[in-house]
């Protein structure tokens, strides 16, 4: 087919509308706006990541529980303090998600076909739009909200369970649950059921047909599900502006409120950068490890 | 078979019962809090004053949301019928291409799906404030149209390269034009891709909060902007309503694709070919 | 992917069209009319006064946006066309420097020199008397307000004098711990934090900034506010929070939300400190406006005695309009935080606008807010 000249409007289209906006982003990163009008060519943006206020390192109460009091610039403070919480709501996903991405394909194994109305349910919530379902948290978790009104009603003593870290890591588990389990489940439900029968075979018990076959056979869900959860809550403004009650900062927020109140677009876009590295090293790295695993071959 | 891979994954049935409750009752409280609130008298999200319907009469007179609910379908309309059709385009060229060309283009589509949102919002915006388009109803449009093509591809090129490709140099040879051959013979076959990727631009354009927040200006709002304002300012039941609504609009819908699927799997697999 | 039958598709595809056919015609529909782009405070004009300025003018449409700190307006200004917005005096100061209003033919607006106060226009609303003696050609006054403590009686005792010290006291108590509320906005935030210490609410001396940045910082370490806008109301009233900074209007909207609530109004009282900040929002046209004409029609509206009272109700802000604020409750009408006597008015201090006060201020709250 001779039809190759139809591929080029989009290459057209995507140099204006992927290529060009990132090359700006560095552009704005690189120049700052004299009074006069004129553009010059500045660090200033990167020298404010690493200089400025200097506070605490917040990292896994180094602070509170070692004692450990390491002075850092404010804004490298701010991105340790984003790449802990992500990582924790990642790995909560992965410890909440896996097994139930287990359980749904164990069920959908056992079915003839058609889709399992669990696994239906599961979805559902997803569909909704993820500033409702955040919003929603807040009716539960506010100091005088429904989970505090029950626990005094048992006569248990209420709790903070908002703008603190438990009720940013809670909304990003709840916001990103699913997409650590579909990937998880996907992987589980083309397992080559003859596999785990071989191992029983020649056997393995079953937490040896988990811990040899089944597990290892599904860590490309594991990696693709981590990556899908970390991306967006390593880069998330919206849960900790709904849930943070004002107080919470995460690396998105320093970015949007830069860009958006603050209007400092040197430094809005010189923290882009560094965030836009960053979050495409450590994707690089995972989905390297995921290629890396697929050496089995037994994968659809 | 069967029975292997269900002794497998067989262990204590009540842990695992509840397990899956926890689990799902950790999806469905807040869906079922902010629906019961949604007929709460009081105007309040947590305490409970008596049943009211107030806040949905309310929900469909308020001009701000019925507008922003306005912009959000045409705005999703619009950029997945677009990017639909260029990404169609595009596939077809696509094949055409050589292995490092090709290759090329496919960098450059996954490029926006991995980057995350926050930096393509505002990458979007810096382009549009460079270039002096004033943020508006054209810049959120064009915004959603770019962020849907790569999706829109990725869902039509597996039916491109499932295609056969001595299909349309037949239909040339016997006859036919080469418009003819493309909409009678490439199209059709390609067409479950091409649905496909409308109803999955659709979606993730309604969906979409950050990228439109950030380019779509003071002037308009769609439905998730608008949710966003109304979150930070008073409490609101009707921001309840809304979701009681949208909840069950969602649920209808994917009842009724899923009970046509289950129905569509059930009969005999026989394929039409045409 | 199941294979899709063709008629089904075609289906698909006519609905489709005719979606986007229905779209298009009711977009094309809808541009008979003028659509004039209001930006206003977030819960800042009755529900239905748009309604009714629509029935009154059928030819003009209004279609509202809203912000929540006057930077926030002023960042959107130059990326997007409206033709009404609601800017505080300083800012409309700043807009008049900047020469990005519109002027507007006072004529075509009788309702402003006919009902409002004229009290306001004495007012240095800027430190250059040139600047600030102009402000009142370029825009007209819509509401005013009081920047003063809310808290909770039942929590937080009376403060013993209006002095800054004593008025502020509770927000920088760690006793109130995760219950103080305060505003992510940065000329109250860093205001209060001045007028505490004792300095002008305009100080741009470096020493005063950084004690009283070093101040909210300590604030933010032990006292845990909250930080926000709009959402703070709901919360001193349901008792979540205990005192906090507030404007006027707020303190009025919680008045009102107790009585809706059925609760005891007393339960929230507000005490201005000396010195503290006074302010004027404003109506004004932008210069990039692309209906001036019909948005000077509006602001006439809603200088309209009747329609000025709604609002005020509303928003809760004190109104400038003479003939309205006879037919205000007394509980409103004689509180003197909200409609101040002569006397008051001399301690009030209006926010100035400056470079060197809207970059140093900023740098301090965004570093404020990421500690």
């Amino acid at each position: 087919m001779k039809l190759r000249w139809m591929a080029y409007p989009y290459v057209l289209w995507t140099v204006v509308f992927t290529i060009a906006p990132l090359l700006l982003v560095a552009w704005f990163a690189f120049t700052t706006m004299q009074p006069d009008g004129s553009t010059v060519f500045t660090f200033s943006g990167f020298e404010k990541i690493v200089g400025g206020d200097r506070v605490p390192l917040d990292l896994l109460g180094l602070q509170k529980i070692f004692g450990i009091t390491l002075d850092v610039p404010l804004y490298l403070n701010i991105f340790v303090k984003s790449l802990q919480i992500a990582l924790l709501s990642t790995l909560a996903c992965l410890a909440f998600g896996y097994p139930a991405a287990y359980l749904l394909a164990r069920r959908t194994a056992n079915r003839r076909g058609g889709t399992d109305l669990l696994l239906l349910l599961f979805v559902i919530p997803m569909w909704m739009n993820a500033l409702l379902r955040t919003y929603a948290w807040l009716a539960l978790l506010e100091p005088n909200g429904i989970v505090n009104t029950v626990l005094s009603a048992v006569g248990l003593p209420r709790g903070q369970f908002l703008y603190n870290d438990f009720g940013i890591g809670l909304g990003m588990v709840y916001n990103y649950l699913p997409f650590m389990v579909l990937p998880i489940y996907s992987v589980l439900v083309k397992v080559d059921r003859s596999v785990i029968e071989a191992a029983e075979d020649l056997g393995a018990d079953r937490r040896h047909v988990f811990t040899r076959v089944t597990l290892p056979l599904s860590m490309p869900g594991v990696m693709s599900g981590i990556n899908m959860v970390f991306m967006p809550a390593m880069t998330t403004f919206l849960i900790p502006n709904l849930l943070g009650g004002g107080r919470y900062m995460l690396i998105g927020n320093v970015i949007e409120r830069q860009y958006m109140i603050a209007r400092d677009w040197t430094t809005a876009s010189a923290l882009s950068i560094v965030l836009l590295v960053f979050v495409l090293a450590s994707m690089k790295f995972l989905t390297r490890y995921e290629k890396g695993n697929e050496g089995g071959g037994v994968l659809l | 078979m069967r029975k292997g891979f269900r002794k497998a994954f067989s262990g204590g049935g009540t842990v695992r019962g509840l397990y899956m409750a926890f689990i799902f009752l950790f999806l469905y409280a807040p869906v079922v809090v902010l629906v019961v609130f949604s007929f709460n008298a009081a105007k309040s999200r947590s305490v409970w004053g008596g049943f009211t319907l107030e806040w949905y009469q309310k929900l469909f007179t308020n001009t701000e949301i019925l507008s922003s609910l306005r912009v959000t379908l045409i705005v999703a309309l619009l950029s997945s019928i677009v990017a639909t059709l260029v990404a169609t385009v595009t596939c077809i060229g696509l094949d055409g291409l050589g292995k490092r060309r090709r290759a090329f283009v496919m960098n450059l589509t996954y490029v926006p799906i991995v980057n995350p949102d926050l930096v393509t919002g505002i990458s979007l915006m810096l382009l549009f404030v460079f270039m002096q388009f004033q943020l508006g109803f054209v810049t959120l449009l064009l915004a959603h149209i770019a962020f849907n093509i790569p999706y829109a591809i990725l869902s039509i090129l597996p039916k491109m390269r499932q295609l056969d490709r001595n299909l349309y140099e037949a239909a040339l040879d016997l006859g036919a034009k080469p418009t003819q051959a493309m909409v009678r013979v490439i199209l059709p076959e390609i067409m479950p891709g091409v649905v496909t990727a409308l109803i999955l631009t659709f979606t993730l354009s309604i969906d979409d909060f950050v990228i439109s927040y950030f380019t779509s200006g003071a002037g308009v709002s769609n439905l998730a902007i608008t949710i966003y304002s109304m979150a930070r300012k008073s409490v609101n039941p009707q921001i309840n309503a809304l979701s009681a609504l949208m909840f069950v609009v969602v649920l209808a819908l994917l009842l009724i694709v899923n009970f046509r699927s289950n129905r569509e799997m059930r009969k005999p697999k026989e394929e039409k070919s045409r | 992917m199941k294979r899709m039958r063709p008629d089904f598709l075609v289906r698909v595809a006519l609905v489709v069209s005719v979606l986007a056919a229905a779209t298009l015609v009711t977009t094309s529909c809808a541009s008979k009319t003028t659509t004039i782009y209001f930006y206003n405070w977030g819960e800042y004009i009755a529900d239905d006064t748009i309604a009714k300025f629509e029935a009154a003018h059928p030819e003009i449409k209004v279609s509202m946006k809203t912000f929540d700190s006057n930077e926030a307006l002023y960042q959107t200004l130059d990326s997007s066309s409206f033709d009404v917005i609601v800017p505080s005096d300083y800012m409309v100061a700043r807009l008049v420097k900047e020469g990005k209003l519109y002027k507007p033919d006072m004529s075509a607006i009788p309702n402003n020199a006919k009902y409002n106060d004229p009290r306001l226009a004495n007012l240095v609303l800027d430190s250059d008397p040139a600047v600030a003696s102009q402000v009142f050609q370029y825009a007209v006054p819509y509401l005013y307000g009081t920047v003063g403590l809310i808290y909770n009686t039942a929590d937080v005792p009376a403060p013993k004098s209006d002095s800054p010290a004593d008025v502020w006291a509770p927000l920088f108590d760690a006793k109130y711990a995760n219950r103080i509320g305060m505003y992510d906005s940065m000329r109250e935030s860093v205001g209060v934090a001045l007028n505490m210490l004792g300095y002008s609410l305009n100080s741009v001396d470096d020493a005063q900034l950084a004690a009283a940045k070093a101040l909210l910082i300590q604030q933010k370490d032990t006292a845990k506010p909250i930080y926000g806008i709009d959402e703070l109301k709901d919360k001193y009233v349901s008792d979540e929070l205990a005192a906090g900074v507030a404007w006027s209007g707020d303190y009025v909207a919680c008045l009102n939300k107790l009585t809706d609530a059925g609760k005891d109004t007393n339960q929230i009282a507000f005490a201005l400190s000396k010195g503290t900040n006074f302010f004027i929002d404003f109506l004004a046209i932008p210069k990039n406006a692309k209906h001036p004409k019909e948005a000077q029609t509006f602001i006439d509206f809603l200088c309209s005695p009747g329609i000025a009272l709604a609002d005020s109700n509303y928003a809760g802000y004190s109104t400038p309009n003479l003939e309205a604020q006879k037919s205000l409750p007394a509980v409103l009408r004689d509180n003197t935080a909200l409609y101040p006597t002569d006397d008051m008015f001399k301690t009030f201090e209006v926010y100035f606008s400056s470079d060197a006060i809207d970059s140093k201020y900023s740098a301090i709250w965004e570093s404020v807010m990421a500690h």
